[in-house]
């Protein structure tokens, strides 16, 4: 067994590119958790995300349009979601379970009544790569990093904008005081409401775009059911493990993506591990650094509990 | 001749005497509202509205086979209902109902694994397996929230994910028989599952196992000091400490029946419908249960009408599709679609100050 730079380059790659849709989803997820939402329907967002993008490129033709597309599904769901979880007070894990079971449901249904049997015709290749100058030359790195879908730079410029703005603006001020605690953020006359709502889509859009990765960039443009497999769930486990912290959710989206390309490419980089072992591992180091951090490491305050006016706390 | 006013009053009385309790009006709403849409969606997507309702119908209580096929989609939903029913009025949130499923799936295996076929002592020992895999399964979560505060929300989320690839593993590896290529354990011996109870039906025994569990409840929890306590401690921990209670004491043993009912509703599914370990047997049904709890507003009855109602779409899906060609995927939209009724009407009510049902009761 060789491991020269080409395999590990190869495998790199691999795992940029499978970290891709779950790092979206794990970003929204992120954003929501921080204002106080617990999105629990993140997988039926990406679901929906997901069949709307192959409508689209398939109404379309374009990838571009159809990944758009696939955020405009994203957000249109997370609508229905927050008009529950937020606006009417719905209990967020109940509401996030029936909307799966819902989206489970209705993107199969579109797929059969919508979309027809025949593979999208045309290139997608202006999604699914974009060499960066020079830096896609570097050994290693070039291919593994810098000859990437553009998708892909978008995720990690806005897990960097993300860092940002939960650090240093007012808004992300704002959400942060929205999740750790709603009713003296309310008393100090901001629209708790509005601002865990807004949160809420933004989680869609970001889901949406991680379901239309998946089904354009990932499998060709072609929608399966139940094609996210539990990457929702999943995401949901990188956003505690990682505290809600937008760079560390990168790293860690990352090393879970290496992960899933062993599975693929173990063999030939003479690793031997049993698949489903390999894949229950995020959770189980997950649950383990939840535990670890015990009460020192909490969650927001206010996670998961619908802001009523006058419930106090 | 009474006066009017005196025929209002009365008439109001019968009324009250009459009128159903908030939850369940709220509930049958739910319900009614989702059928319509259904209905509306059928009828949107072109096909012929009245005719799938007598397909439907037929095929979910139609005849004998019909009836069993509802009774056997309905035993595991109503299972895990019963289990996450009891953490969550013990104050506990347990999310984990698919992992303990799974764990149970795998227990009902082990006494054939490691004691070959032994004849009639093995379907027993296998259920008993199962509820011992669930309940330590379940035990997890309460042990790390006690010694370590971990929120058992999260803990049970990610041990879900955790038993599923287990079962992944041991179907595609340890448990695989040497020379198969199918991602399953070899079959369990006739004397180690529940041969169908009505011929040609596929009625088992876990079914009527499942509805004297939902009635054990019950007693459990409206008649006994357990249950006095355990109710207590979900509405007011702080009280139960007053009295000189341990509440770990009582979180860790519903916790654990929580796990072992969660088990045995995996244990029924190998014994009573796959005979083996199976990749993927499960599609979610841990999810379900949980929301049928909610909707059943967390009373051990209520579970089993609402999982009935889950085992009936489920059948009448089936039916739809093979009569009238109607996507079987339907019976995920008018699975789901009643929850998130529910949950926004209970969102809209607690808002008005009159909760449907809490969380912990």
């Amino acid at each position: 067994m060789d491991l020269n730079s080409v395999t590990i380059a190869l495998f790199l790659a691999a795992g940029v590119r499978m970290s891709v849709p779950v790092l979206l989803a794990a970003l929204g997820e992120l954003v929501s958790e921080r204002a106080g939402v617990f999105t629990i329907g993140l997988e039926g967002l990406m679901l929906f995300g997901a069949v709307a993008s192959a409508v689209g490129l398939a109404m379309t033709g374009s990838p571009v349009a159809a990944l758009a597309i696939g955020m405009l599904g994203g957000t249109l769901a997370a609508v229905v979601l927050a008009l529950g979880t937020v606006l009417a007070r719905a209990n967020q894990i109940v509401m996030g379970i029936g909307f799966n079971l819902l989206a489970m449901g209705v993107t199969s249904l579109i797929r059969q009544l919508v979309l027809g049997d025949t593979p999208p015709a045309g290139s997608l290749r202006s999604v699914t790569m974009m060499k960066l100058p020079w830096l896609s030359d570097l050994p290693v790195v070039g291919r593994a990093l810098f000859s990437q879908s553009p998708v892909f730079y978008a995720a990690v410029l806005l897990a960097v904008a993300l860092w940002l703005m939960f650090r240093f603006s007012r808004l992300g001020l704002l959400l942060r005081a929205a999740g750790e605690n709603a009713s003296a953020l309310d008393a100090a006359g901001q629209p708790v409401l509005r601002l865990r709502f807004g949160a809420a889509l933004f989680t869609g859009m970001l889901a949406g775009l991680g379901g239309a990765y998946l089904c354009i960039i990932a499998s060709g443009g072609t929608f399966i059911d139940d094609m996210t497999a539990g990457r929702g769930y999943l995401a949901i486990a990188i956003s505690i493990f990682a505290r809600w912290l937008p760079l560390r959710t990168l790293l860690v989206a990352f090393a879970l993506g290496l992960l899933e390309a062993l599975q693929f490419q173990g063999q030939y980089l003479g690793i031997q591990i049993a698949t489903p072992l390999l894949m229950a591992t995020p959770f189980v180091v997950a649950l383990v650094a939840w535990v670890v951090m015990g009460r020192v490491g909490a969650a927001p305050g206010d996670l998961g509990k619908p802001f009523l006016r006058g419930a106090g706390h | 001749m009474p006066e009017p006013t005196q025929q209002m009053a009365a008439l109001r009385l019968l009324l009250a005497k009459l009128s159903v309790p908030l939850s369940l009006r709220v509930t049958l709403g739910a319900f009614a509202g989702s059928l319509i849409l259904g209905l509306v969606l059928i009828a949107m997507l072109g096909f012929p509205v009245l005719s799938a309702m007598r397909v439907a119908v037929e095929g979910a209580f139609g005849d004998a086979r019909a009836m069993a096929d509802t009774l056997v989609f309905m035993t595991p939903r109503l299972l895990v209902a019963l289990g996450a029913l009891i953490a969550i009025r013990g104050g506990l949130f347990n999310l984990g109902g698919e992992g303990q499923l799974q764990m149970g799936a795998i227990g009902a295996m082990l006494p054939f694994l490691a004691f070959g076929d032994i004849g009639p002592l093995l379907m027993p020992l296998a259920i008993l397996s199962g509820a011992l895999c669930g309940a330590l399964w379940g035990l997890i979560p309460a042990v790390l929230k006690l010694w370590r505060g971990a929120d058992e929300i999260i803990v049970t989320l990610l041990m879900n994910f955790i038993a599923i690839y287990f079962v992944k593993y041991l179907v595609q590896g340890p448990m695989r028989p040497v020379g198969s290529t199918f991602n399953m354990s070899a079959q369990l011996p006739r004397e180690g599952i529940f041969v169908p109870l009505i011929d040609g039906t596929r009625l088992h025994l876990g079914v009527i196992l499942a509805v004297v569990i939902a009635l054990a409840i019950w007693v459990l929890l409206q008649h006994t000091a357990f249950g006095l306590k355990l109710r207590a401690s979900g509405q007011s921990p702080g009280f139960v400490r007053l009295q000189g209670q341990s509440a770990g004491r009582v979180a860790l043993s519903s916790m654990a029946l929580s796990g072992a009912i969660g088990g045995l509703a995996g244990a029924f599914e190998v014994l009573g419908v796959q005979y083996r370990l199976i990749d993927g047997f499960s599609s979610g049904l841990g999810f379900e249960g949980l929301a049928v709890a909610f909707l059943a507003g967390l009373e051990p009855f209520g579970a089993v009408v609402v999982s009935l109602y889950f085992g009936a779409i489920n059948s009448a899906a089936l039916a739809l599709q093979s009569s009238l060609s109607i996507p079987a995927a339907l019976a995920d939209v008018l699975s789901g679609l009643p929850i998130l009724l529910l949950a926004v009407i209970s969102g809209v009510m607690l808002i008005k100050g009159k909760p449907v049902w809490t969380s912990t009761r």
